[in-house]
């Protein structure tokens, strides 16, 4: 198991490398610091010195990847590569184009999406699984139709309709919960609710769908029919065997997306005022900010390699038949 | 005496599109207390039906009706689900066909057991622990409570099918229902699980149905014999009445279908079974029944009593009770074309396949390890032997399908392979045609013109309708399929056909006529045959040579009469004396203990010698050598040295 992490380890540095070459690329070479300045100082009057200034008043104003000037090793460190991109291997991120510090930022601002996207990943998992063991144990009868029918009607809605409506609902006329926004402290919690139930609305239908396929499968292998021969009851065949197998599919696929909760969601932070990750995101790609927006694309490669990994363990810790070598 | 389970008239209904279908109809059995009771039939017979019925167990949408259903003087029908819990996998329980599904994946081999033993038993913590340790060494497994924190995949098949026997046992059942319980294993095992069920049985005073398709186990093991057939009991007999005399022409017909009696070509059964949902004013064996009369086709037969507690559903017995059936026409398998030389020719074959064990360690697993073969036109060599003696992994070597590590093949004409499962071996989604032209284009084989004649050519010579080629693979019988499949083989016309197990996923009947065809193209096209197989009574059948395989080596080799009557090695005697008989009674000990080696780390010496009753300490050591034992007949072993 050791053996394997440090492998997976040691093969997640050149594929970070590749997305950190190919984002640098992207951000620098397709777009040059020539047009960030200009689209940063607007269309009118848009001198070269005043482009020249930008650029040295951000850290744009040194070559790509190779510096002549310098000496030494400051011919490979002194370059917007080194400086820009390849710091982010040490979570250095630099500065956003409107000066502030971008890890500091990500620090302060990754509490509040998890404070959104962890109880919503949990609650919506725990609430996805009854729901579809709900649909399997009543199989066959109206109640499971019904379940089906109200699953695919509520992933046939657009996710923004559940934000309309909850905002609309629950907050504009029933004056239940804020409308929008975020506070620190014991107070969050009125403003977590309503994003964190429309949230698990807009989920219900296709994960409780989803895992009632799962479990449906489950349900028709022979080892099933062994554990009735057995003389189980119904619900201990469901929790003692069709669980266990159902859930290896939907635990792993769940972990894979666990380190991504830091990220947030972009729609839902959005319209709710948040001031998480997600709508820092959003707000960087509105104000062209680009340094945010690599910082941002790192850091989620970053996270998506390491749910990879959590994923390839959790396969090894819930299925006896899978060793990790 | 009352029996300890009543059956009577058991009807089992499933609404279908269009009308009712019947699995199981008017269904009656009754079963003493320590009894055998076999019930015998082909797939689609109903016979996994009436246990899961009995069990109630039958699925949501299945009606389940009887006149008495009775076990121990308690009306199963009448009791709610609840107490019907306690009697499942209490006084009846159940093991199943093939045991690495029946298992649990992700539950431990003690979590598996210790739920029915909380169950019925009640009990919990270190008493169950020990309890579930016993009941392991009960079925036989050694080092009992080490294998109780097993996972079934580190199990192999024969401790799989015992694992599932003592959770069976863990109610301490009064009726084992045992559905094709060594269908899945291999003749060495079967033979072990057989003796098992019976020890076991006869310790436990337990009654047991035992749902096979195989004529020979029933031999052994039954008290009583029942024939179903399309949902139908047709005979029921005591055992010796039963093989003394069967009398519905269909159970006669499942006798003269058996390979390996001698008879030359086997006995067919003409068409297929009539589908659950079809309904029959008459006998539902009549459109197939060759003594079929106008009454068969009219009027239902009704029970008759052939003698003593010999009972019979079928006109002849009231009309012609000392009815004999046709003989079998007794042709003699058409003698070979002409052999003209040797076609296919391997020396010294080995095929290793390295395993990686972490960073740096390899394990070579030798599944071929020095072979030498050669095979002639017109001529079968049956290759035997227990899964995992390589002798699949022969037939792909000589195919080309795996690389050979050393040796050579010489093959002289095309080399084509026939699958053991026609269910997975076609494309589901090509119609038949464009499977049968495939190998041909890719070949350049194919005509320009005239490709439906070309289809309805291969499909006449495998005996299936030309309108075949327009339909898709699951529209086939699983017989059909493998016609389908040796269709396919021939399409590009080979002169050597590789028969991997071709007829073990089938029915003896539909066996009997794949058996038939391949003897008849041979005839015709002077093809050479190499069957894989592990079946013994199929190789006196076909085969003209035999080579018996034993972890990637042959042992022995001869003409099949020769070694089926004279065996020389010890392995190929065990072999043959695991056969189960028809006549005669059974053993009380396995002819062949334990299961083969990994061929990862095979025994010095001679492989065999770990399981070889006659074994010395020279064989440990030194590995033996083929030694001659008469015209073109060899064997590996030392004590023929």
């Amino acid at each position: 198991m050791m053996r394997y992490l440090v492998k997976r380890l040691l093969y997640a540095v050149p594929i970070l490398l590749g997305v950190n070459l190919l984002t640098f690329a992207l951000f620098f070479v397709v777009n040059t610091p020539d047009d960030m300045a200009r689209l940063q100082l607007g269309t009118k009057r848009v001198t070269p010195e005043a482009i020249a200034r930008w650029k040295a008043e951000h850290g744009y104003d040194e070559p790509l990847f190779y510096n002549p000037k310098a000496a030494g090793v400051d011919k490979i460190t002194d370059t917007l590569f080194a400086r820009k991109s390849a710091a982010m291997f040490v979570f250095d991120f630099g500065r956003s184009d409107d000066g502030r510090d971008i890890g500091r930022e990500i620090r302060t601002r990754m509490w509040p999406s998890l404070a959104i996207a962890v109880p919503v990943f949990v609650i919506g998992l725990a609430a996805n699984i009854s729901f579809a063991l709900l649909m399997i144990f009543f199989r066959g009868t109206y109640l499971d139709w019904a379940g089906l029918a109200l699953c695919i009607l509520l992933m046939s809605i657009s996710g923004l309709f559940y934000i309309i409506a909850g905002q609309f609902f629950i907050a504009k006329l029933w004056h239940l919960l804020p409308i929008s926004g975020y506070s620190g402290g014991i107070h969050a919690l009125r403003f977590i609710l309503l994003p964190v139930l429309v949230s698990l609305a807009a989920g219900l239908g296709s994960g409780a769908r989803w895992y009632r396929t799962l479990f449906q499968e489950e349900v028709g292998k022979d080892y099933v029919r062994t554990a009735r021969a057995k003389g189980l009851s119904e619900v201990r065949v469901l929790f003692g065997h069709v669980l266990r197998n159902g859930l290896i599919p939907i635990l792993t696929g769940a972990v894979a997306v666990l380190p991504l909760l830091f990220l947030g969601s972009l729609l839902t932070e959005s319209f709710f005022g948040i001031p998480g990750l997600g709508s820092y995101t959003v707000d960087a790609i509105r104000a062209q900010d680009f340094a945010v927006v690599r910082a941002m694309v790192f850091l989620g490669s970053l996270l998506y390699i390491v749910g990879l990994m959590l994923t390839d363990i959790s396969y090894a810790l819930a299925d006896p038949r899978v060793r990790l070598g | 005496m009352a029996a300890l389970l009543q059956v009577e008239d058991l009807n089992v209904s499933i609404p279908v599109p269009g009308g009712l279908a019947r699995p199981v109809a008017g269904m009656a059995l009754h079963i003493g207390a320590g009894e055998t009771y076999a019930l015998v039939g082909e797939s689609g017979s109903g016979k996994s039906m009436t246990a899961l019925a009995l069990m109630r167990l039958l699925p949501a949408a299945a009606r389940l009706r009887a006149a008495r259903l009775v076990l121990q003087g308690e009306d199963l029908l009448a009791l709610p689900e609840r107490s019907m819990r306690r009697v499942r996998g209490g006084r009846m329980a159940m093991i199943f066909q093939e045991p690495m599904l029946a298992l649990n994946p992700v539950l431990s081999v003690e979590r598996q057991i210790v739920e029915g033993l909380a169950l019925h038993r009640g009990l919990s913590g270190a008493a169950a622990r020990a309890a579930a340790a016993d009941l392991l060494a009960q079925v036989g497994i050694a080092d009992a409570r080490r294998r109780l924190d097993s996972y079934p995949f580190e199990l192999s098949g024969g401790m799989r099918q015992r694992v599932l026997l003592a959770m069976a046992l863990a109610g301490d059942p009064a009726l084992l229902i045992a559905d094709e319980p060594t269908t899945a294993l291999d003749v060495t095992l079967q033979d072990q699980v057989l003796g098992l069920l019976r020890r076991l049985q006869g310790a436990r005073g337990m009654a047991m149905l035992l749902i096979t398709h195989d004529l020979g186990v029933v031999a052994e093991q039954a008290h009583h014999v029942g024939v179903m057939y399309a949902g139908e009991l047709v005979e029921s007999a005591p055992r010796s009445a039963f093989f003394a005399a069967p009398f519905h022409p269909y159970s006669r017909q499942l006798f003269l279908a058996l390979p390996g009696q001698g008879r030359g070509r086997l006995a067919q059964i003409a068409g297929h079974i009539p589908r659950p949902e079809e309904t029959l004013p008459g006998c539902r064996y009549a459109p197939r029944c060759p003594r079929a009369f106008e009454r068969c086709r009219q009027e239902a037969p009704q029970w008759r009593v052939v003698h003593g507690e010999h009972r019979v559903r079928c006109h002849l017995a009231q009309s012609d009770p000392g009815y004999a059936l046709a003989p079998p026409s007794t042709q003699a398998a058409a003698a070979p074309s002409a052999a003209s030389g040797t076609v296919l020719r391997a020396r010294g074959l080995k095929v290793h396949f390295a395993l990686r064990r972490g960073l740096f360690g390899r394990r070579l697993l030798r599944a071929v390890d020095g072979l030498d073969l050669e095979l002639a036109a017109g001529r079968t060599l049956a290759l035997v032997g227990e899964s995992g003696c390589g002798k699949t992994t022969v037939g792909r070597a000589l195919l080309g399908l795996t690389r050979p590590t050393a040796g050579t093949v010489e093959a002289r004409g095309g080399v084509q392979m026939v699958f053991q499962d026609p269910y997975a071996s076609l494309n589901p989604r090509m119609r038949i045609a464009s499977t049968l032209l495939e190998g041909m284009e890719a070949r350049g084989l194919a005509p320009r013109g005239g490709r439906a004649d070309v289809v309805a050519g291969l499909l006449a010579q495998v005996g299936l309708p030309h309108d075949a080629g327009e339909r898709f693979p699951h529209e086939f019988s699983g017989g059909q399929r493998q016609r389908i499949a040796i269709a396919r083989a021939l399409a590009v016309r080979p002169r050597i056909l590789i028969c991997d197990e071709p007829t073990s996923a089938l029915d003896v009947s539909v066996q009997a006529q794949i058996v038939n065809l391949l003897k008849a193209l041979q005839a015709e096209t002077g093809l050479a045959y190499l069957f894989i197989t592990h079946n013994l009574a199929l190789v006196s059948e076909l085969g003209h040579g035999v080579a018996v395989m034993y972890l990637g080596r042959i042992v022995e080799q001869g003409p099949a009469r020769e070694v089926l009557e004279r065996p020389r090695h010890p392995y190929t005697r065990a072999l043959l004396a695991a056969v189960p008989r028809l006549h005669g009674e059974a053993r009380a000990v396995a002819v062949l203990p334990g299961e083969p080696p990994s061929p990862l780390a095979p025994p010095t010496g001679c492989a065999f010698h770990p399981r070889c009753p006659q074994a010395q300490a020279a064989c440990r050591v030194r590995e033996p050598a083929a030694v001659p034992v008469g015209p073109e007949h060899w064997a590996a072993c030392l004590l023929l040295e």
